[in-house]
């Protein structure tokens, strides 16, 4: 294996690293995001509350599970 | 483009009980009750929980609401207005069915392992899920309330930014519905523009269902409450 191999290499592995690193801090703030919209929906219900708002928070908190499972989905993954 | 303007309170009580061009005339029988007639033609006209037009709605609460005040409607922008967003979000459930493969085969996109190209897939289709949300929410919450004492607009801006507004109904002083286009006589959707006195602001319910509807029932509420002030002022 020359070293031009090994460079080549190690410069794959970086830009897989920083490829990882990027989608999970994109990731990361996409979960901070769906907290937000939670607590959001939360006042939304409180100024307007109809008979679906629980209905609506309970999605809304689906939502946000869902996106804290593809954040680890992707710890692992990629 | 229909402007349909009505009277303001003080100067309609000479005019005949429908002074608007309404679609739909009320029945014979209630038509002795202009109240009643409203009232009915709201019901009529009423939807389920989704709807935009939810007249006398059960279970709805909202923020400074007073002992004793009745939602009489809940108004949101005609479901006719949401067809942007759904579009929208056909495309991009189907992109990664149609577009993603092309676009492999294309070589447009290099091969990618299995794992990230698992989460790629799960981003984009809850990605799509959180524009559905966002926009769905963004309607759900833009409301407009009409209570036996007040008109009530509540605006968020975006997810963090909201602004809710009211008038008492003996503030209102003038009231127009208009409508303008083809989708929105076909669907019968409009803005109804309610003026207040002094430096209140005014109210601009944005395309509404039935809009001659909404002014009709706002009308006869600033009547009634004329009526009262001149008996007991």
């Amino acid at each position: 294996m020359t070293v031009e191999n090994i460079a080549a290499i190690i410069a794959l592995l970086n830009i897989w690293l920083f490829i990882k690193l990027f989608v999970l801090v994109l990731l990361f703030f996409y979960f901070v995001l769906s907290l937000i919209i939670t607590r959001q929906v939360d006042l939304m219900n409180q100024v307007l509350g109809t008979r679906i708002s629980p209905a609506i928070q309970t999605a809304v908190v689906f939502h946000a599970i869902a996106v804290g499972i593809l954040f680890f989905l992707a710890v692992v993954l990629i | 483009m229909a402007r349909i303007k009505l009277a303001p309170a003080a100067e309609s009580e000479s005019a005949p009980p429908e002074p608007t061009a309404s679609p739909v005339a009320a029945p014979a029988e209630v038509t002795a009750s202009p109240a009643n007639g409203v009232d009915r033609e709201l019901k009529q006209k009423s939807g389920g929980r989704f709807s935009a037009f939810a007249a006398f709605p059960d279970g709805v609460s909202f923020t400074g609401e007073e002992t004793g005040e009745n939602v009489i409607l809940l108004l949101r922008q005609h479901i006719i207005t949401n067809v942007p967003w759904i579009l929208v979000t056909t495309l991009l459930l189907l992109a990664p069915l149609v577009l993603f493969p092309a676009f492999f085969m294309a070589g447009i996109i290099p091969p990618v392992p299995a794992g990230f190209r698992l989460v790629a897939l799960l981003f984009w289709y809850l990605a799509t899920g959180t524009y559905v949300l966002l926009n769905f929410l963004y309607w759900y919450f833009n409301a407009y309330l009409l209570t036996n004492e007040r008109v009530v607009d509540i605006d968020w801006f975006s997810i963090i930014y909201r602004r809710v507004s009211s008038a008492q109904v003996s503030k209102i002083q003038d009231i127009s519905a208009t409508q303008s286009g083809v989708v929105a006589g076909i669907f019968d959707f409009g803005d109804v523009v309610i003026q207040t006195a002094g430096e209140l602001p005014n109210f601009d319910f944005e395309n509404v269902p039935h809009p001659q509807l909404v002014a009709k029932k706002l009308n006869e509420m600033t009547e009634k409450e004329e009526k009262q002030w001149e008996a007991n002022p």
